[in-house]
């Protein structure tokens, strides 16, 4: 063997040995999965002759208060062995957020001795009352599944409420809402800025009084007064705003106001697409016909809506409005009744749609184009 | 063996070397450790436990067990909160219609009087997807035999005009099913939507239904100074009202129905001690096993998201006539059920048609103010990330949407039109909002470059750092040092900021529950210089 052999070998193979090591230095062994098995009181069988266990937890939930979200929690509960057989232990199910540590032994626990029974928890998300639970199962009879529970409350460190601003309906005034910002937690705190996207909103804070604090159980907060306008374009409308705070937790919080400014008709219905003007009736038996009824709610018409016309390019549907004569206020309501009668089968999918021009005596919407897909077969 | 790993010994090997039979066994070597080292991270190793978690080993309980036929059973539920499927997209999360209608079938089959009921709030936004949802929703209870739901929150939030269209008329077909003592559309009580009250005939027995939204929520959806045509009156009054009208029909089984906070509920009780049922919302999301008892009133509870249902078994006659079980809708015991699936499936077509990624209603601008590019453009300067990021599994994260995961195939329904959850499989959208930036992924047609879990989800939207790196490249002077550090500085991505603030945007409680964020950092990490 040649020496200059021998050194390029140990050379490459160093080298190669330690790209080895340089890459596999991130990488993680794959998680070995336990076969599971079908019962899981298989290893925890009930000495039929005992003695028996008897396992016996005398505190088995633990209420930790208020807690923030993120935070975690630890509480340890003990199970004695009141019986006279050996007490076996193991894990069982648990909800979402909370894990039974690991046992502090995991063999066979003696008459007279206790185990510990270690729960871990963190509040990941908002949810004003928290519930988690984990289970134990032994070979107990009497007990074999053992439930420890941990309850609270979770808090925020700030909050807004409403968490979305629902106006409902612009039609000619301007919208007056208010919601509020607070903390349930912190004395003080700052709005820095608020900033609005559209320019037909406005907001305005103004320190909570100490009675709004109380009504909000808030030691600090801020009442936001937002005026809307309706000069959008008509149909739903939203737009988000933030809120720009001092608070070294709570930051900025954003919230989006929705509403919808009503044209001169609306129409919704089970299977009407409001974004096409579209009815989707899907396929039916053409013996059978189909029908379908949209409501049309007409506001600020002074006389009632009446259906002057239909005009139909296939001629396939029948077309009647009635008027609900239930809706008496501001707002009326008109059943649009579609009907497909019985009769031969027709594709009108697509671009065979059957489109309708729907007359009305609304001076502002005097011509309503419908489209009407089916498959009658 | 992912792409990463695999360049390094190419190299070595492709290098033109003389041939040695020592270099040859010092090569072998090396190789073979190459490949138990990468091994370990990939494969179909790690890829089967990754498609089903190491899920612990569950206590499952018999359903019903020791029951015997209940006069009437009620299946009770409440607070979907939008979870058509199992909460989360993972299986082994609880919940779901499908399993509800397994749920159901096996009711059916036991030959029980079955009379299932909802106490509403079955949303968890008011957007356009949500109203698809809420049909498709209503749709499969309906099929299941629901005929009273209640009405929460979320239903007021859809406003009056949709409730009304959706729920009164002849030829309407959910008509009569939403129900509320308390909740006036259109200051219209004839309108009959919701309905005030019901008295079901279920066999023999007749079970009084009474719906009331509580304060907490009144005061989210009917605030002061808003025009939305509904009216909220307060629960007790209503509860005064309604009682004996109900009470008058002799029902076997009276429940009330509480929308609002547990608080409320309790309040309730508290108040009409005659009350002997109440499902109460507003509490956690996983209830106890057992009811709690205020006086003579059971407070039944059934937690969030559609993943329990309690059933509630009546036996006239005895000392205790009823008896309740709260059956968590779990991957062991409930499976698919074909009419849930087909609702599922129409859903989807529904938003496809719909083109819902495109609706202004989602669009929001990114802070940063720069877009997204598309990780193959990252990819021409930074080879090696890009080559480490083809190799994970966030690089087929449209595809598993597509597909479905290992095992799932067969009878998957596409959802890549589906906003809920494309925010978590494609780049450019904000997954806890649920929103698209406006240089995000929209479909396949215009932006499928932005489909998979890309760098840019994890670092930040590129083009301002591509364009100073391009600009200092044509003219080193045109570009201070100062701007392409801070503009390089800007899409780093640590340790720490990806623990807390980056990968649980996705890898959540209910999406991905056995996300362990260490091992996960450790299959996609890529700190190497390129």
């Amino acid at each position: 063997m040649r020496p200059t052999g021998v050194i390029l070998a140990v050379v490459f193979g160093f080298l190669a040995l330690a790209v080895t090591v340089w890459i596999g230095r991130y990488d993680a062994k794959p998680p070995m999965i336990a076969a599971k098995p079908a019962d899981p009181y298989e290893d925890l069988p009930v000495n039929e002759n005992g003695p028996h266990p008897n396992a016996v937890a005398e505190v088995s939930e633990f209420n930790f208060g208020t807690m923030a979200v993120g935070n975690s929690g630890e509480h340890v509960f003990t199970i004695k062995n009141e019986g006279e057989g050996d007490l076996m232990l193991k894990k069982g199910s648990s909800t979402c957020s909370c894990t039974v540590g690991e046992l502090s032994n995991d063999s066979k626990i003696a008459p007279g001795e206790s185990v510990e029974v270690k729960l871990n928890w963190k509040i990941k998300a908002m949810t004003e009352v928290f519930r988690h639970s984990a289970s134990v199962l032994t070979n107990d009879p009497e007990h074999r599944e053992i439930q420890f529970v941990v309850t609270g409350k979770v808090d925020e460190p700030l909050k807004l409420k409403p968490a979305t601003w629902e106006v409902g309906e612009l039609s000619t005034d301007v919208a007056v809402m208010k919601g509020t910002i607070f903390s349930p937690v912190d004395d003080q705190f700052d709005i820095k800025n608020i900033v609005m996207k559209a320019d037909w909103v406005k907001i305005e804070s103004t320190p909570m009084t100490e009675e709004e604090l109380k009504e909000y159980s808030a030691k600090s907060g801020y009442i936001l007064t937002g005026t809307i306008s309706p000069t959008m374009p008509i149909g739903p409308f939203f737009t988000d705003v933030a809120v720009e705070t001092t608070h070294p937790l709570g930051g900025t919080l954003n919230f989006r106001i929705n509403g919808m400014r009503p044209g001169p008709l609306e129409m919704f219905g089970p299977s009407f697409r409001p974004e096409a003007n579209a009815l989707i009736l899907g396929e039916f038996a053409a013996k059978d016909g189909k029908s379908a009824t949209i409501s049309v709610f007409a506001r600020d018409l002074e006389t009632d809506l009446e259906l002057e016309g239909a005009e139909t390019e296939h001629n396939s549907v029948k077309v009647e409005l009635v008027k609900d004569e239930r809706l008496t206020g501001k707002a009326k309501r008109y059943l649009l009744k579609i009907e497909i009668p019985p009769g031969e089968p027709q594709d009108r999918m697509r671009k065979k749609s059957e489109k309708i021009n729907l007359k009305f005596n609304h001076p502002e919407a005097k011509e309503v184009r419908l489209i009407v897909e089916f498959l009658a077969v | 063996m992912t792409n990463a790993a695999r360049t390094p010994l190419s190299r070595s090997l492709g290098r033109p070397h003389r041939t040695s039979s020592r270099i040859g066994v010092g090569l072998l070597i090396a190789a073979s450790v190459l490949n138990y080292g990468c091994g370990s991270n990939s494969g179909s190793g790690t890829s089967s436990s990754k498609e089903a978690p190491p899920a612990e080993e569950v206590y499952v309980r018999p359903l019903l067990k020791d029951w015997e036929p209940p006069a009437v059973a009620l299946a009770l539920s409440g607070e979907l909160h939008g979870y058509l499927e199992p909460c989360g997209c993972s299986l082994t999360q609880s919940g779901g219609l499908e399993r509800r209608g397994d749920l159901f079938r096996q009711l059916s089959e036991k030959g029980w009087n079955v009379v299932p009921l909802d106490a509403g709030d079955l949303l968890k936004r008011s957007r356009r997807q949500d109203q698809i949802k809420f049909e498709a929703i209503l749709g499969g209870l309906k099929q299941l035999g629901y005929s009273t739901i209640g009405t929460g929150e979320s239903e007021l939030r859809l406003s009056a005009d949709y409730l009304v269209s959706q729920f009164a008329g002849e030829g309407i077909p959910l008509a009569g099913m939403l129900t509320s003592a308390n909740v006036t559309l259109f200051d219209a009580p004839d309108l009959g939507v919701p309905v005030p009250w019901r008295v079901i005939q279920a066999g023999d027995m007749k079970v009084g239904v009474i719906a009331l939204l509580g304060k907490s929520a009144a005061d989210e959806v009917a605030p002061e100074g808003v025009e939305n045509f509904i009216t909220i009156q307060p629960a007790v009054d209503a509860l005064r009202a309604t009682l004996p009208v109900v009470q008058a029909e002799k029902p076997d089984v009276l429940l009330v129905m509480s929308n609002g906070s547990l608080d409320e509920a309790q309040a309730l009780a508290k108040e009409f001690p005659e009350l002997p049922l109440i499902l109460a919302g507003g509490g956690p999301e996983d209830p106890g096993d057992q009811p709690k008892k205020i006086g003579n009133t059971l407070i039944l509870e059934t937690g969030h998201k559609g993943k329990y249902v309690g059933i509630l078994g009546y036996y006239p006659g005895d000392a205790d006539p009823y008896r309740w079980e709260l059956v968590n809708l779990d991957n062991r015991r409930f499976h698919g059920d074909e009419p849930m699936h087909q609702v599922m499936k129409s859903y989807q077509q529904q938003l496809q048609e719909l083109e819902l990624a495109k609706s202004p209603e989602l669009v929001i601008s990114h802070p940063s103010g720069t877009t997204f590019v598309g990780a193959k453009t990252c990819g021409e300067c930074h080879a090696k990330a890009y080559s480490k990021w083809k190799g994970t599994k966030h690089a087929a994260a449209f595809e598993s949407l597509a597909r479905g995961r290992k095992g799932q195939e067969a009878n998957w329904v596409s959802r890549i039109y589906d906003p809920e959850c494309l925010c978590c499989h494609v780049t450019g959208w904000d997954p806890r909002e649920v929103r698209r930036f406006d240089s995000g992924y929209i479909d396949q047609e215009t932006t499928a470059h932005l489909a998979g879990q890309q760098c840019e989800n994890c670092h930040g939207p590129g083009q301002a750092h591509i364009d100073l790196e391009r600009q200092y490249r044509q003219d080193l002077k045109s570009v201070t040092q100062e701007s392409l550090t801070a503009a390089r500085t800007a899409l780093k991505l640590n340790y720490k900021e990806a623990e807390l603030k980056v990968c649980s945007k996705c890898h959540d409680d209910e999406n991905s529950p056995g996300f362990k964020f260490e091992k996960y950092w450790d299959e996609v990490k890529h700190p190497w210089k390129d």
